[in-house]
C-alpha cells in the first residue's frame, strides 16, 4: 500500500487495532488501545505521543509481537509482527535497557548480532563501529550492569542498530541521556531518515519529538486524538513572524511605525532571539572536549558506524552543514494574535506568499540529491550488507 | 545455527551467575572430594568399593538433578520476568529456537559437570582399588563382583496370577456349594480383600523355604550362555522369621547345584550319539553352612553348571536350628550374574543414564520455567517428581495385586473412577527411580542396552518429548508483554 501523497510504501498498517487486558478470570480489566487505525510510511519519523497509560507502549508491544491484538489487525512490512522475517528488518530500543547485566558492552552487541546470524567477523566489525558511534568504545570490556543509565541507553541504541534496520522503534530514546547524547540520537534519527529508514519514536519529551518527527500520533485513553504532520498541527496561521539580520535602530523604528499604523492598536513584539540552552550547553562541552578534559562516563559519540553510512558520501556531515546554514542568528519580530483588517490581510497575503515560497524551496531541498540516486546508494548498501550476511550464513 | 549457539552460550553464562548454582556446585565439589574419603563400607574390601561407588555416583546424580531443575526454571522464567527476553524476541529468532537453546544450554553445562565429576569418582574408585592394602583374594573378589559388568539372569517365576485365579475360583466354588448363604452375604469389598490376601499368601509361599530336606527350594535359570569360560555368580539375600532388616541372624543351610551326568558308562559310544543323562545335585559343602540373613551374598559357580539347553538349577535346603522358615524376596532375585563386559563400559552406561535423567529434568524445568514464575515453576517440577515417586509406589502395589481385571469386577464406581484417574496420571508421570543406576553399577550388574533403549523410548520419547512439545507450544503462544516485570 502506498501513501497517496508521497507515493511511499506503507511500513506499518493498523486497522481497528484494539487491546483489552483481562484478569485471571478473563474479565475485562482495561482497554489500553481502542479501535485505532494508522499507517506509517517508508522514510517517515513518526512521534507517538500521549500521557502515561494512553496506550503508546501497548501499541509498540503489539508492533513487536510481544502483545497480541484483541481485535483488528496490525502488519509490519506486510507481515505479522511475530514473523521472524519481519524482525530481520526491525531495530528496537525499549524504554529501559533490558540487557544481560553480566555481558560486557562488546559481548552484548556480539550476542544480539548473533541473533541475526551475522558471522563472527561481521559482528566484531559492526560492534566496534557501533561502540565508537555511541561513545562507549573505551568501556567495551565493562559489564553493562555497571553502566549508568545514559550509558545503558547508548548500548541499547547500539544493539538496536546492529542489523542496520529498516524500521527503528525507539521508546523514550533520550530518557536518561545528557544533552550531548540527546543531540547525537536526534542527529542519528535525522540521518536515518535521510537514508530512507522509518523511525517510530515514543517520548514524553515533546521538544525532542518536535525536533525530529515529521508526523505525530497523539494517543489518549487508547484512542488517537490527533494525528498529522507537525506543520499541519503546529502552524498558527492567524499569526506571522519575520526573522531578519540585526536591524539598525532607524530601520527598526520605521518598521515599528509601519506596524503600529497597520495593526491599529493590536499588540506586537520585537526582540532578539535566544539560543536554546541545548545549543549553549553543547558549545561549552565541545570547548571542554577540545581542551582534553578527561571523563569516565560516556564520551561524545564518534562518527556514524561505517556500515550505516552511504558509500558515496557522509550524509550526516551534509546534514550538519545544512543545519548550520539553516540556523542564522537573526532578530525576530513576533506579532500577537488579533483581528485582521484589510491592510493586515494584504500584509498577511504577502507574508503567506513568502512563506509558501520558502516552504516550496524547503521541500525542494532534498531534491538537490535526486531520490533515485539516494535509493540507488541505499540499495547498494543493503546489497553489500546482505551479501556479507549471505556469505556468513 | 549461529543464533542457536548464541542462546546456548548465554544460557551457560546465566547458569554460572546463579547463586543457587554456586551453592550446588560447592556441594558437588564437597561430595566428590570429601565423600569418598569418609565412606567406611561394610567392613569388607568389596563392600568399601561398592559403597563408595554407589554413594558417590548417587550423590553426583542427585545434586546435578537439583541443579538442573533450578537452572532450567531460572534461565527461562528470569528472562521473562526481567524483560530481557523482550530484547531477544524482537530479533529474528523463533521462540522454539530460544527454548531449545536454553534447554541445550542447561544440558551442556550440567553434562560437562557430570563428565568431570563422574570422571573424578571413577578415578577415585580405581585409585582406592590400587592404593588400599587389599589382599589378593579381596582384589580378585572386587574385580569379579564390583569392577565388572555382569549380565543378570532371573529365575523362572511361576504364574502367580493364574495361581491366584485358580485358588480364588476354588474357594468361591466351595463357598457356593457348602456355604451358599455366606457367599451371598459377601460384599464386593470383601471379595476384593479376599483376592488381595490370596495373592499375598501365594507370593509369600513362593518365596518361603521351610526347614528340612523336604522344603528344599529350586530355582531354574534358563537361556544362559553355554559357551562362557568365566565363573558365574549366584547373588541372593534371605530373611529368617520375617522379611525385615531387623532381628536377622545366622541360619544353617546347604546350597546345591544340578549337574547332568550320563546314566551309563560312555566308553565305546560313537561321537554324536545321544546319551541318556540323569541329574545329580552337588552340594557346596557337605555340612550345613552358617549364613547371615538380611544381607547379600554371592556364590561363585563353575560354568559347567549350565547344561546343554542353557539352563542352570540351584537348590537351597534350610537346616535352621530353630526350625524357622527363611524367605526370599522376588525383588532380590536370587540372580545369576555372568561376566559380560568391562567396568569402564558399564560405568559409561551409568553416566549416560544420569545424563538421560538430566536431559529430561532440564526439559521439564524449561517447560515449567517458560510458563510460570520462578517459584511456581520449581514447585510444579518438584510436585511432578514427588507424584512420580508416589506413582512408583502405586505401581508396586498394583503389581503386588496382580492382574487388575480380576479385581475390577468387584469394585464400586468411585473405585473405578479413582483407578482410571490414577492410571492416567501414572501414564503421564515419569518415576525418576527408573533412571537410578548407581546401585546396579555398584553391584557389578550390567546396565543392558535393551534396558537403556527401553528407558529412552518409554520415558524420554514417549512421555518426555510430548511434555517438551507442549512446553514449546505454550511458550510460543505466550503473550510476553503481559508479564509484570520484577
Amino acid at each position: 500500500m502506498q501513501n497517496p501523497i508521497s507515493g511511499k510504501e506503507s511500513v506499518i498498517k493498523a486497522v481497528g487495532l484494539s487491546k483489552e487486558f483481562r484478569d485471571f478470570w478473563n474479565r475485562p480489566k482495561a482497554k489500553a488501545v481502542n479501535d485505532i487505525d494508522f499507517e506509517v510510511y517508508e522514510g517517515e519519523v513518526l512521534g507517538l505521543l500521549g500521557p502515561n497509560g494512553s496506550g503508546k507502549s501497548t501499541t509498540i508491544k503489539m508492533l513487536l509481537g510481544l502483545l497480541y491484538p484483541t481485535a483488528g489487525s496490525i502488519t509490519v512490512f506486510g507481515e505479522s509482527p511475530r514473523s521472524v522475517r519481519t524482525k530481520m528488518r526491525i531495530g528496537y530500543l525499549p524504554e529501559e535497557s533490558y540487557l544481560y547485566k553480566y555481558l560486557t558492552a562488546m559481548e552484548t552487541l556480539d550476542f544480539f548480532g548473533a541473533l541475526f546470524n551475522l558471522s563472527a567477523l561481521e559482528r566484531r566489525s559492526r560492534s566496534e563501529q557501533l561502540l565508537e558511534m555511541v561513545g562507549l568504545s573505551h568501556v567495551r570490556n565493562r559489564p553493562v550492569g555497571e553502566f549508568s543509565k545514559g550509558m545503558a541507553r547508548r548500548i541499547g541504541l547500539a544493539q538496536a542498530m546492529i542489523n542496520d534496520p529498516d524500521l527503528l522503534i525507539l521508546d523514550e530514546p533520550t530518557s536518561g541521556l545528557d544533552p550531548i547524547g540527546c543531540k547525537e540520537i536526534k542527529d542519528l534519527i535525522t540521518f536515518l531518515q535521510k537514508r530512507g529508514k522509518t523511525v517510530i519514536v515514543s517520548s514524553h519529551l515533546l521538544g525532542d519529538v518536535e525536533d525530529i518527527c515529521n508526523r505525530v500520533l497523539i494517543l489518549y485513553g487508547g484512542i488517537i486524538r490527533a494525528s498529522g504532520t507537525l506543520d499541519e498541527l503546529l502552524t498558527v496561521s492567524s499569526s506571522s513572524r519575520i526573522t531578519t539580520p540585526l536591524l539598525e535602530p532607524g530601520i527598526t523604528e520605521r518598521l515599528v511605525k509601519i506596524l503600529r499604523d497597520s495593526l491599529k492598536g493590536e499588540q506586537f513584539v520585537i526582540d532578539h532571539p535566544r539560543r536554546s540552552l541545548e545549543d549553549f550547553f553543547l558549545d561549552v562541552v565541545n570547548k571542554a572536549r577540545s581542551e582534553s578534559v578527561k571523563t569516565y562516563g560516556a564520551e561524545g559519540g564518534g562518527e556514524i558506524a561505517g556500515y550505516l553510512k552511504e558509500e558515496s558520501r557522509d550524509v550526516l556531515k551534509d546534514l550538519m552543514s545544512g543545519q548550520k546554514e539553516k540556523e542564522p542568528e537573526m532578530p525576530r519580530i513576533e506579532k500577537a494574535e488579533g483581528k485582521e483588517d484589510d491592510g493586515a490581510a494584504k500584509s498577511r497575503e504577502t507574508i503567506d506568499k513568502l512563506v509558501t515560497h520558502a516552504t516550496e524551496e524547503k521541500k525542494q531541498m532534498p531534491e538537490l540529491k535526486p531520490p533515485e540516486n539516494r535509493e540507488e546508494v541505499n540499495k547498494k548498501l543493503s546489497h553489500l550488507v546482505s551479501k556479507k550476511d549471505g556469505k556468513d550464513r | 545455527m549461529i543464533s542457536l549457539w548464541a542462546i546456548i552460550k548465554l544460557t551457560c553464562r546465566a547458569s554460572i551467575r546463579s547463586h543457587i548454582f554456586h551453592l550446588l556446585l560447592f556441594v558437588l565439589l564437597l561430595a566428590i572430594l570429601i565423600l569418598p574419603n569418609t565412606v567406611l563400607g561394610d567392613g569388607t574390601a568389596s563392600g568399601f568399593i561398592q559403597v563408595s561407588l554407589k554413594y558417590c555416583l548417587g550423590v553426583v546424580g542427585f545434586i546435578l538433578s537439583l541443579s538442573t531443575i533450578w537452572v532450567g526454571c531460572f534461565v527461562l522464567s528470569n528472562d521473562l520476568e526481567s524483560y530481557q527476553i523482550h530484547m531477544v524476541f524482537t530479533k529474528p529468532i523463533s521462540r522454539m529456537k530460544v527454548w531449545i537453546g536454553k534447554w541445550l544450554g542447561v544440558v551442556l553445562i550440567h553434562g560437562i559437570l557430570l563428565l568431570v565429576s563422574s570422571g573424578i569418582v571413577y578415578g577415585f574408585i580405581l585409585l582406592q582399588f590400587s592404593w588400599k592394602n587389599f589382599t589378593k583374594e579381596e582384589k580378585t573378589r572386587i574385580e569379579n563382583e564390583v569392577l565388572v559388568g555382569r549380565k543378570v539372569y532371573l529365575p523362572d517365576l511361576p504364574d502367580i496370577d493364574a495361581k491366584v485365579k485358580a485358588e480364588f475360583q476354588k474357594r468361591v466354588a466351595y463357598l457356593k456349594t457348602v456355604q451358599a448363604e455366606n457367599f451371598q452375604n459377601l460384599t464386593n469389598t470383601e471379595k476384593r480383600t479376599m483376592l488381595g490376601d490370596l495373592r499375598k499368601q501365594i507370593v509369600a509361599l513362593h518365596g518361603e523355604v521351610k526347614p528340612g530336606p523336604s522344603g528344599s527350594r529350586y530355582w531354574n535359570f534358563k537361556g544362559l550362555n553355554k559357551n562362557i569360560k568365566t565363573p558365574l555368580y549366584f547373588r541372593y539375600r534371605m530373611y529368617v522369621g520375617k522379611i525385615s532388616s531387623k532381628d536377622q541372624r545366622e541360619v544353617d543351610g546347604i546350597w546345591s547345584v544340578r549337574f547332568l551326568v550320563p546314566e551309563e558308562d560312555v566308553k565305546g559310544r560313537k561321537p554324536g550319539e545321544e546319551i541318556a543323562t540323569k541329574e545329580i545335585f552337588v552340594p557346596k559343602s557337605q555340612y550345613p553352612e552358617k549364613q547371615m540373613c538380611g544381607v547379600f551374598h554371592e556364590i561363585a559357580l563353575m560354568p559347567a553348571v549350565i547344561d546343554k539347553d542353557g539352563t542352570a538349577t540351584i537348590v537351597f535346603t534350610n537346616f535352621d536350628r530353630e526350625n524357622k522358615p527363611v524367605y526370599f524376596q522376588a525383588a532380590d532375585g536370587p540372580k545369576l550374574l555372568m561376566n559380560a563386559g568391562p567396568f569402564w563400559e558399564n560405568y559409561l552406561r551409568a553416566v549416560f543414564m544420569i545424563l538421560l535423567k538430566l536431559l529430561f529434568l532440564a526439559g521439564l524445568a524449561c517447560t515449567a520455567g517458560g510458563l510460570l514464575s520462578m517459584p511456581m515453576a520449581v514447585f510444579v517440577v518438584f510436585s511432578y517428581l514427588l507424584v512420580g515417586i508416589c506413582a512408583s509406589y502405586i505401581i508396586n502395589i498394583e503389581s503386588e495385586f496382580g492382574d487388575v481385571h480380576e479385581l475390577v469386577q468387584y469394585e464400586a464406581w468411585h473405585e473405578t473412577a479413582a483407578r482410571i484417574v490414577s492410571r492416567s496420571i501414572l501414564w503421564g508421570i515419569i518415576p525418576m527411580q527408573k533412571f537410578e543406576v548407581s546401585d546396579i553399577v555398584a553391584n557389578g550388574e550390567l546396565i543392558e542396552l535393551s534396558f537403556m533403549g527401553r528407558t529412552v523410548f518409554d520415558f524420554f520419547i514417549l512421555r518426555g518429548v510430548p511434555i517438551f512439545i507442549i512446553g514449546v507450544l505454550l511458550y510460543r503462544r505466550r503473550e510476553l508483554g503481559l508479564i509484570i516485570r520484577k
